[in-house]
């Protein structure tokens, strides 16, 4: 398998039977509602897996911040919002407490919002490295928080998602927290993230330049197509009125 | 109102990124700084309190704010006189610069919500209070930045 | 109370709008003398017809006269004329802060051609950039009153955005949902809300300009341990939504304009409310490709590159939208029309030289040259001023209760269209040759002296335009034919009001069900909301 994939991938068997798991049981669960929505959790599922083995894990856990700032990026930002499109409608039942709880705006956003600022701590995102456990907890509460910011915005249940101009206002906070933290990691002090010392081209202080950046703007133009989605639907939501 | 205030978030937040970037240092007196942010916290109270009180009820507390928000004030001009002392001035360099400039704005603000509190008609309170709010939490931010996270 | 003092003590929101219209249009008349005088200068090189330091006055005081007295009071004049009218309204939520919004920036404007009086008019350039700003390098009192009439004309700017998104949140017509708002209603609430967030960058980098100045603090002055970069990046991030802001509300005029001459509903409704937003947002992105001479790392430069294209593109679907709405439409060229078509054409050009800029290298070798200045003459001028004209030809009927006259209109059109070209499309030429703006002459170099003749003939043949125009106005308002309540069979609710509209503007609110409210009460048999 190794000799296949290259000397670069990170097989991990348990992310590969973890995201196994998740397409068969996705099918499972939904053939019952219709599989029409299938090809946005495959391919969520699809970019999880290759996020979490392909190179760019490698280069994220060993060589380039801006690289960790990419896999990142996918688990909270590009990842949640195609499981949640792949979501068919379904009854909460005994879920219904959890989602009053945890999936209502402020503390969906807090969640969210926090978990990112959280990481990029130096002491939490350091120890995250150096320790494995922690940083298959840091995956996960990316990829779980990510999908609960999402859930008000693109989740399936009509009545649990925020109307037009709260989704925007939602999510235009959500973008200026992720432009602060973005802009301070590009124009602030270098040296934050010691254990990248710089590889192919980038030295370290470009390279946590860069990682800023892909977080500013290609981290704002996520938030921007929310919100340019969620103003068309609110249009074609009815004709007249 | 809000929208107002919207527009003032965006003047204080540069104003304080200013002050962030230029990191400046000086000491600045943390109990000073305490006792004023109480004073403006409770000032706030205060304003909540008149602002939920009935067009009888309102008037004392009012008072009670107008003199929380200038005794806050007078404490400001302490400080600033201290600091002159000590040669932190205006002209001192970046910190003078953007500590005075950045608590000034703030001052100015805190003076005019007074006078127009002392004159506001009745149906206006509800505005003010929101006002008074904002500018309660713009000095606690700046408390935090200017006082807290820079001794630090 | 009649006449002068009526007129003083407005707050109806019509007479506002007209005030700030006349006052817009005294201003542009100002600015276009100082754009004649620096005309005049350049016509040949090595002319002495005015000292360098008053050219340096001349295009500080045009550019800060057309921007702050000229596109924004007339774009917000013609929004509080309208929006209550269209979102069938008797007046603004805020009547006095309405009035109060334009002497203020009115008061402002005066402050700042007082200065012209006490000698020192500001010249430091309309974006005064630090240290040249600073009292060490401009020690008169010219940039003084540069920085307190600006403050005076912000104040009043965002006094009147905020006035302007009350009241469309709260006044309009039952039944009139956001979604069935006309396009010029929700392009000013957008920019209203856009005035709100990026004026203060302004008042927050005058107020640290200011304290430099005048109280001797340290903000730009880099051997103080301030930094001048600052004010770039305060002031940019202000000035970028600022074109914008002065863009939209026109953009707003194109899409009520073509649609009524072309006969079509507008193309893709959703799709040029939603690139508004799009704009917007991204607008705040953008700012640092004013800077890029200023060595601030590749990879920043890029990153902001890169965003700079990618807005382009919401503007871009607006000009597929407008010329999708003309496509098989039965097409009528009155002058607002012409002046409407004749934006698209022009507003692209400036687009397209605009985003030429996104590119780093040809920005490095293009900024601060007259590439710059027919770019922005191209979409201010060509975009703006295109959109207005077309505006006045479309409303000025309901304004007055006169027609102007057409035959004056075409005129005036044609000859605006072939100076404006004249005077700026050789510039893009001048500005690959190497010739530096703000300069008070030139040498003798090959091409330098003709282009720049040329550029003058232009510029004076857009002036008699110009002149022509308000001469059709001036007569018109006297001796024009009486217009009814609506000559141009439009769809909006402004035309279901008189012309000139009574104090009160409707009679009984009417309600609404589409987007077209007129054409559904003129047409009960196929109204718009019956459609599936």
């Amino acid at each position: 398998m190794n000799t296949f994939f290259g000397p670069n991938w990170d097989l991990e068997p348990s992310v590969v039977a973890g995201c196994a798991a998740l397409a068969l049981g996705y099918i499972a669960v939904a053939r019952k509602r219709g599989l029409s929505r299938m090809p946005y959790f495959l391919a969520g599922v699809v970019l999880l897996l290759l996020d979490l083995i392909s190179p760019i894990d490698t280069l994220a856990d060993r060589y380039l911040f801006s690289a960790h700032i990419v896999q990142h990026f996918l688990l909270a930002l590009v990842i949640p919002p195609l499981l949640l499109l792949g979501t068919p409608v379904f009854k909460l039942g005994a879920l219904n407490k959890l989602e009053r709880a945890v999936g209502q705006p402020p503390v969906s956003w807090l969640l969210g919002v926090g978990t990112m600022l959280a990481w990029h701590i130096p002491a939490l995102f350091n120890a995250a490295l150096a320790n494995d456990g922690l940083h298959i907890f840091q995956h996960l509460s990316f990829l779980v928080t990510g999908v609960i910011f999402w859930w008000p915005i693109l989740g399936p249940l009509e009545d649990r998602r925020l109307p037009a101009l709260g989704a925007v206002a939602y999510l235009f906070s959500a973008c200026v927290c992720c432009s602060l933290l973005g802009a301070f990691l590009t124009l602030g002090p270098s040296g934050l993230y010691p254990a990248y010392i710089g590889y192919g081209g980038l030295d370290a202080r470009s390279d946590q330049q860069l990682g800023g950046m892909l977080m500013w703007v290609p981290g704002c133009f996520v938030y921007l197509s929310g919100i340019l989605s969620t103003v068309l639907r609110w249009y074609g939501a009815e004709r007249t009125a | 109102m809000a929208m107002f205030l919207i527009a003032e978030t965006v003047f204080f937040f540069l104003l304080i990124l200013a002050f962030v970037y230029f990191r400046g240092t000086a000491k600045l007196s943390l109990e000073a700084g305490g006792i004023d942010t109480a004073l403006l916290l409770a000032s706030s109270l205060s304003m909540w309190r008149a602002a939920s009180s009935g067009t009888g009820g309102s008037r004392p507390w009012l008072a009670v704010t107008l003199l929380l928000g200038a005794a806050f004030l007078i404490g400001q001009g302490i400080q600033y006189l201290h600091l002159i002392r000590d040669g932190v001035t205006l002209s001192q360099g970046a910190f003078g610069t953007t500590f005075f400039t950045l608590t000034g704005m703030h001052g100015l603000h805190v003076l005019a919500g007074l006078i127009a509190l002392a004159i506001a008609p009745a149906p206006a309170l509800r505005s003010m209070a929101l006002y008074w709010y904002f500018f309660t939490a713009v000095w606690l931010a700046i408390f935090l930045v200017a006082y807290v996270w820079s001794a630090a | 109370m009649t006449g002068l003092g009526a007129w003083l003590c407005a707050i109806d929101h019509k007479r506002v709008g007209i005030l700030y219209m006349l006052s817009a249009l005294l201003f542009f008349l100002a600015g276009g003398m100082e754009a004649m005088v620096m005309r005049a200068q350049l016509a040949a090189p090595n002319l002495k017809l005015i000292a360098p330091e008053t050219y340096n006055q001349m295009f500080t005081m045009h550019g800060t006269t057309m921007i702050f007295l000229v596109a924004m009071p007339v774009l917000t004049g013609f929004g509080v004329y309208l929006i209550p009218l269209m979102i069938g309204a008797n007046e603004m939520a805020l009547p006095r802060l309405c009035a109060l919004s334009f002497w203020l920036q009115l008061m402002g404007g005066v402050l700042l051609y007082f200065s012209f009086a006490t000698g020192a008019a500001p010249d430091a350039g309309w974006f005064s950039y630090a240290p040249l700003s600073e009292k060490a390098f401009s020690p008169g009192a010219g940039l003084d009153y540069w920085a307190l009439a600006l403050l005076m004309i912000a104040g009043g700017s965002v006094g009147s955005a905020i006035n302007l998104i009350v009241t469309i949140a709260t006044e309009r017509a039952p039944g009139m949902s956001m979604r069935l708002v006309p396009l010029f209603v929700w392009m000013t609430l957008v920019t209203s809300v856009m005035i709100v967030f990026a004026l203060p960058a302004l008042a927050a980098s005058l107020v640290m300009l200011l304290s430099d100045r005048l109280l001797h603090a340290r903000f730009f002055d880099a051997a103080q341990g301030g930094a001048p970069l600052l004010w770039q990046h305060y002031f940019w991030i202000f000035g970028h939504p600022e074109v914008y802001i002065v863009v939209l509300p026109a953009f707003g005029m194109i899409s009520e304009i073509i649609p009524v001459f072309s006969r079509k509903p507008i193309f893709g409704y959703p799709f040029m409310a939603t690139s508004t937003v799009a704009i917007a947002f991204l607008s705040y992105g953008v700012w640092v490709h004013h800077m890029f001479a200023v060595a601030l790392g590749r990879n920043f430069l890029a990153v902001f590159a890169a965003a700079s294209m990618l807005i382009a593109v919401p503007t871009g679907m607006k000009i597929f939208s407008w010329v999708a709405t003309m496509w098989g439409g039965a097409i009528r060229f009155t002058t607002a029309m012409l002046f409407a078509v004749a934006f698209l054409l022009e507003f692209t050009v400036g687009g397209l030289s605009g985003v030429a800029f996104a590119t780093v290298p040809v920005d490095w070798q293009m900024t601060d040259t007259y590439f710059v200045v027919a770019h922005i003459h191209y979409v201010l001028f060509g975009g703006t001023v295109f959109a207005l004209l077309a505006g006045v030809h479309y409303w000025f009927p309901k304004m007055s209760g006169r027609m102007l006259d057409e035959k004056l209109g075409r005129w005036s059109f044609w000859l605006i269209v072939l100076g404006f070209n004249t005077a700026f499309f050789v510039q893009h030429f001048l500005g690959l040759l190497g010739m530096t703006r703000r300069v008070y002459t030139y040498p003798d170099l090959p091409w330098f002296g003709a282009l720049n003749l040329i550029s003058t003939i232009g510029a004076a043949i857009l002036v008699f335009g110009i002149l022509l125009f308000c001469a059709n106005v001036a007569m018109s308002l006297f001796f024009g034919a009486v217009a009814g309540d609506d000559p141009w069979n439009a769809w909006t609710l402004e035309w279901a009001a008189a012309s000139p509209p009574l104090l009160q503007n409707f009679a009984e609110i009417p309600e609404v069900r589409s987007r077209r409210p007129l054409w559904d009460r003129k047409h009960p048999e196929a109204p718009d909301w019956g459609v599936a």
